[in-house]
């Protein structure tokens, strides 16, 4: 079996992969034409979404006919959906390994906007300690209400840290329910649903459904002491909708890791609102690449024997 | 005391919208607003209770309190600390409530902001800003998360035990410093005869405990030496639980990677403190117990006080002095 690995960062799983599995025979490819030598006669290619560009899909198009399972170290495989992947083969991704430190990551951009980080961090530069000034503006999480936004394994993290942190969850899923939420309502009432959060986080896959889902009715509905997070993907908010409603003091703050365009363009407004605490599409960052190589050899020992994926989030199933 | 109208002073008269719920659910009790510490001396006479906050107790006003608040039986303080304020003085014999616990789930969620802000990288990523960088990739290898990682809790009271439900929920094992024998939400209790060897294990310190002379610098030169190497600090209780000069040599050399403060030896931190200025601290100016003053809790616990005093019934918890009883309130009156 030959195993193509493109642009993966994750030494100690390509590494993992020659040593456990000598029957495997296993390459590496950096760059499109390198994937294009060596893809032919495949069966395994393994990369993430980011790597997954137009170029890397027309390869696969052109020289990958022999793949049957394609495997994605991260989370959300929007980008390389939309480029295109082999109708015949299975996907896969590791939506579980990343989303406890999604969920940390989001709640690290809750508390820096309740608790005032940024104008801690701006007052610091000026050496002024505004303990009193500030004692109104920091904001208790406690009996807030937080309206979450889908509840897949990030969703369901952030729902029991926001327990811990007692608070109110409202969910905005298919699901009938999950643990950690108090009341789960379908998309259709996101709107009725807005006006009640204190805080919105958005933890939902992207697609042409979910496009511009805050858009400018949604944030307008938003109390003007609510706070925005969004870890999942930056359209899933119209951002000029977003920026106008931060600049007018429409609502809080916002708390973003991932934005339209990324990097943002230089004249984004977003760089420089005070009311907005920015992190470089950082959430998944951190620690776990055991886990990630777990799952990646998980699903090639039932490759390897024939059965079935847990779960494929494209294409067929494998034995079935 | 049925028919005695209770005076009540409030200093400061700022409370969010404590003072004026007292006003409208207590009707027996007049109540006295003071905004500058140059009216209490005035204001206070004839007062049988005050309402007041630790951070503002200087020595001027605890030594106008004591010389004119002669009729005083009760102070609640609004703050969980009342260091400030005892050494700038409260009148003798008469019991002192505080608000220990009114703020607990306001300073735990701000350990847990400074820990996330410090493990995912926030100062490096506001900096970044102006310089319109997106730091995706110099950040991603250094970023840490919380699961599997070890927390040293010095100190399980309310603050203490509200940070360990939380840091559970981000998946740590909390190993907790206290003369308690256990607690809820902790993996394991030590004493702290233990503390050096609780700190060798501990990826997050978190200082939660009392400050008094057997705490102070509790966090020296040794306990840093016996951390983890790039252990990473958090204070939300006082500054002088830690020898600052110690912390601030072990920041620059790397022993620590990290340190999360709201709190510093002095306050405001002096002008030249090399912790304005090292880029692996988040320094917030003492607000871990902000946002709690518009909360039910306070009205709560002042409104609970309130009803024994004019009752005459013990309060449920003094801090300092005698609580109160029928008979200390017949000496006082008589």
């Amino acid at each position: 079996v030959k195993f193509v690995f493109y642009r993966t960062r994750f030494a100690k799983m390509i590494d993992g992969v020659r040593q456990d599995f000598p029957d495997v025979e296993v390459v590496t490819a950096q760059t499109p034409a390198e994937l294009e030598a060596v893809l032919p006669g495949a069966e395994i290619f393994v990369t993430t979404n980011n790597a997954y560009t137009p170029d890397v899909s027309a390869v696969v198009r052109d020289k990958g006919a022999d793949l049957r399972w394609l495997h994605f170290t991260n989370s959300g495989i929007d980008y390389a959906l939309e480029n295109g992947v082999p109708m015949g083969a299975a996907i896969t991704n590791s939506s579980s390994a990343r989303a406890h430190s999604v969920a940390s990551h989001a709640f690290g951009l809750l508390l820096a906007l309740t608790r005032r980080l940024n104008e801690s961090a701006a007052t610091r530069a000026r050496r002024e300690w505004p303990r009193v000034e500030m004692n109104n503006a920091v904001v208790a999480l406690d009996k807030k209400t937080l309206l979450l936004i889908g509840l897949g394994a990030i969703g369901q993290d952030i729902a029991r840290k926001a327990k811990a942190f007692d608070m109110r969850v409202i969910g905005i899923s298919r699901m009938a329910n999950a643990p950690f939420v108090d009341e789960m309502r379908p998309r259709a009432r996101l709107l009725d649903s807005v006006p009640e959060a204190d805080v919105v986080v958005i933890a939902t896959s992207y697609d042409v459904e979910t496009h511009h889902m805050i858009d400018a009715a949604a944030i307008a509905a938003l109390k003007p002491t609510a706070f925005i997070v969004n870890i999942a993907r930056g359209a899933l908010i119209d951002e000029a909708a977003l920026i106008a409603a931060l600049q007018a003091g429409k609502i809080a703050g916002a708390g973003l890791d991932v934005t339209e365009v990324e990097p943002p363009a230089s004249d984004n407004a977003l760089w420089k609102l005070p009311n907005v605490v920015l992190t470089p599409h950082s959430a998944a960052g951190g620690g776990d690449e055991d886990v990630l190589v777990e799952i990646m050899t998980d699903h090639l020992r039932l490759f390897l024997a024939g059965k079935p994926f847990p779960r494929v989030v494209a294409g067929p199933n494998l034995g079935l | 005391m049925g028919e005695t109208v209770v005076k009540l002073v409030f200093f400061p008269a700022k409370y969010g919208r404590l003072i004026d719920r007292i006003e409208q659910a207590f009707p027996e009790v007049e109540i006295v607003r003071i905004e500058n510490a140059e009216d209490i001396a005035a204001k206070i006479k004839g007062a049988d209770a005050m309402v007041t906050s630790n951070r503002i107790y200087s020595p001027t006003v605890g030594r106008d309190v004591c010389a004119h608040g002669t009729s005083l039986r009760w102070m609640q303080f609004t703050t969980s600390g009342i260091d400030t304020a005892l050494k700038g003085g409260v009148p003798d014999g008469i019991p002192v409530t505080n608000g220990a616990g009114m703020h607990a789930h306001s300073v735990a969620a701000h350990a847990m902001a400074l820990m996330l802000a410090v493990m995912r990288r926030l100062n490096d990523c506001t900096a970044a800003r102006p310089r319109r960088d997106w730091i995706r990739d110099e950040v991603h290898s250094s970023l840490s998360t919380t699961r599997g990682k070890t927390m040293a809790l010095i100190g399980l009271g309310a603050i203490g035990q509200d940070i360990a439900r939380k840091a559970k929920a981000f998946d740590m094992r909390v190993i907790g410093v206290s003369r308690m024998d256990r607690a809820d939400n902790i993996d394991e209790v030590r004493p702290r005869e233990a503390l050096h060897a609780v700190l060798a294990e501990a990826d997050v310190v978190m200082q939660a405990t009392v400050y008094d002379k057997s705490t102070h610098h509790m966090i020296d030169a040794a306990a840093i030496a016996a951390m983890k190497p790039g252990a990473i600090l958090v204070n939300i209780a006082r500054g002088a639980l830690i020898d600052e000069a110690a912390m601030i040599a072990a920041l620059r050399d790397g022993t620590l990677s990290a340190a999360g403060l709201d709190v510093t030896e002095i306050e405001p931190l002096p002008a030249d403190s090399p912790l304005w200025d090292l880029p692996n601290v988040v320094l917030t100016p003492h607000t871990a117990g902000a946002g709690a003053d518009n909360n039910d809790a306070l009205f709560d616990v002042v409104s609970r006080n309130l009803r024994s005093f004019i009752a005459g019934k013990p309060f449920d918890r003094v801090v300092h002095g005698p609580n109160l009883t029928a008979s200390n309130l017949t000496d006082r009156a008589s």
